[in-house]
């Protein structure tokens, strides 16, 4: 049961860190893809012990709901930590400089009579 | 130049002039026609001003507005008069500063000019070797340069710059085929919008990076804590520990079923900031240290959580029994 539990806590844990690895510079907009894709995901983790025949073919057993919970608690704690640490890995913001000194701008020569 | 040639007295030339210099400051092109019976360019008799109206597209100011905002500096460089060049400066929401012509360009030194094209955001009155001065400038202070252009004499410039900028519908042959990108629609805010669109990408892949390197990181983690584990458990007591193994098969679901998904909707991802953020570094590795940070973290906490279900599991599973 360890090796089952550790398996859909590895799972899901990883399929909800999609949405703390999205923040880099600010909040994105909402993702429908990303949720189906998370949703699509934690459906078919709850079938892998739920069916027999996927249980076998992936040497997992069934589980007892106090398991289960335990694990669902687990992975919990991690969803609130990737959403309440903001600030790992969020890239230091700026106004943007004028005399380019240490960040290089970018410039853009527009001729008139052009666009 | 053409006012002086001609029959007018010194009165009415001064009143040509500011009428001139005027319609100018409107951001007209002013074109004075003169003509002569006989040949000769001297005493030419003068006929009056035609008044040539080139209006900025009526996307650009909101396009240069968001340049602004995403640490774009936008250098308008033309061939027409000072005040023209102002004046149309104004209207598309370029920042007044110092208005620099050619002619200054070629009497300043290279040091003075580093320090001038800092300030100056409107050139006029400018030839191909100037701008290719310019260019090259800005290129020594340490600038990453776009250069639009659609001209012949533009095709140097184009060419030296980081990222030369054609016309894909007005622009000539030569300047499109020394360009970097061809412009279909020769439309400034084409350039803001792809610009977006880079930045927009540039982070996604950051994301998936991040996505896809953290697992590893907690596996690692996971395994070298739960083998030492089981090996200081084994030392100190005569029933041994193991690990438990996952099937080849759940290892393969893992990969496939939660990295695959959520890594390629991440592609999708739209993010509305990167144009409120200063370009990045040109140097700045695509793994940069917020990124490491976040993947080092993520990772041990994820690792964390499969240690201690580890730990506490087995006991528990018993007890469940």
């Amino acid at each position: 049961m360890t090796r089952t539990l550790v398996f859909l806590y590895e799972s899901l844990a990883q399929l909800v860190f999609a949405y703390p690895s999205r923040r880099i510079s600010a909040e994105p907009m909402p993702n429908r893809a990303l949720h189906l894709a998370v949703l699509f995901g934690a459906g078919l983790q709850i079938l892998t012990v739920t069916v027999p025949s996927l249980r076998e073919l992936l040497g997992l057993e069934a589980i007892e709901w106090r398991a289960a919970l335990a694990m669902m608690v687990a992975v919990l704690v991690q969803l609130g930590r990737g959403r309440s640490s903001r600030q790992d890995g969020v890239a230091p913001r700026g106004g943007a400089r004028v005399d380019g000194a240490a960040v290089p701008q970018q410039l853009t020569f527009h001729e008139r009579g052009a666009p | 130049m053409l006012l002086e040639r001609s029959t007018l007295t010194d009165k009415e030339r001064e009143e040509w002039e500011a009428k001139a210099l005027s319609y100018a400051a409107e951001g007209y092109r002013v074109i004075a026609l003169a003509c002569r019976e006989d040949e000769g360019d001297e005493q030419l008799t003068f006929l009056g001003l035609v008044l040539l109206w080139d209006p900025p597209r009526a996307e650009v100011p909101e396009a240069i507005r968001r340049a602004q905002d995403a640490g774009i500096r936008v250098v308008m460089i033309t061939g027409d008069h000072p005040a023209t060049a102002q004046a149309v400066a104004r209207v598309i929401g370029l920042p007044p500063g110092r208005a620099m012509t050619g002619a200054n360009i070629e009497k300043l030194s290279e040091d003075d000019l580093r320090v001038a094209v800092r300030e100056a955001n409107v050139f006029a009155r400018v030839a191909p070797e100037h701008k290719l001065r310019l260019v090259e400038t800005l290129k020594g202070i340490g600038e990453v340069v776009a250069v639009t252009g659609d001209g012949v004499n533009d095709a140097p410039a184009l060419k030296r710059a980081d990222v030369g900028v054609a016309m894909g519908q007005r622009g000539s042959d030569v300047s499109r085929e020394v360009a970097d990108l061809v412009l279909m629609d020769d439309n400034f805010a084409t350039i803001v919008a792809a610009i977006e669109e880079g930045r927009s990408i540039y982070e996604n892949i950051q994301k998936f990076i991040r996505f896809l390197f953290f697992r590893p990181t907690s596996r690692w983690c996971c395994w070298w804590c739960s083998a030492w584990a089981c090996r200081w458990r084994s030392a100190c007591t005569t029933s041994p520990a193991t690990l438990p193994a996952a099937h080849r098969h759940a290892l393969l679901w893992i990969n496939f079923i939660a990295d695959g998904p959520p890594a390629l909707a991440l592609a999708l991802d739209r993010n509305p900031g990167v144009m409120e953020q200063p370009p990045r570094d040109p140097k700045a590795p695509l793994l940069d240290g917020p990124s490491l940070r976040f993947i080092f973290i993520t990772g041990i906490t994820k690792a964390a959580g499969g240690v201690a279900l580890l730990t506490v599991l087995p006991r528990s599973a018993t007890a469940w029994r």
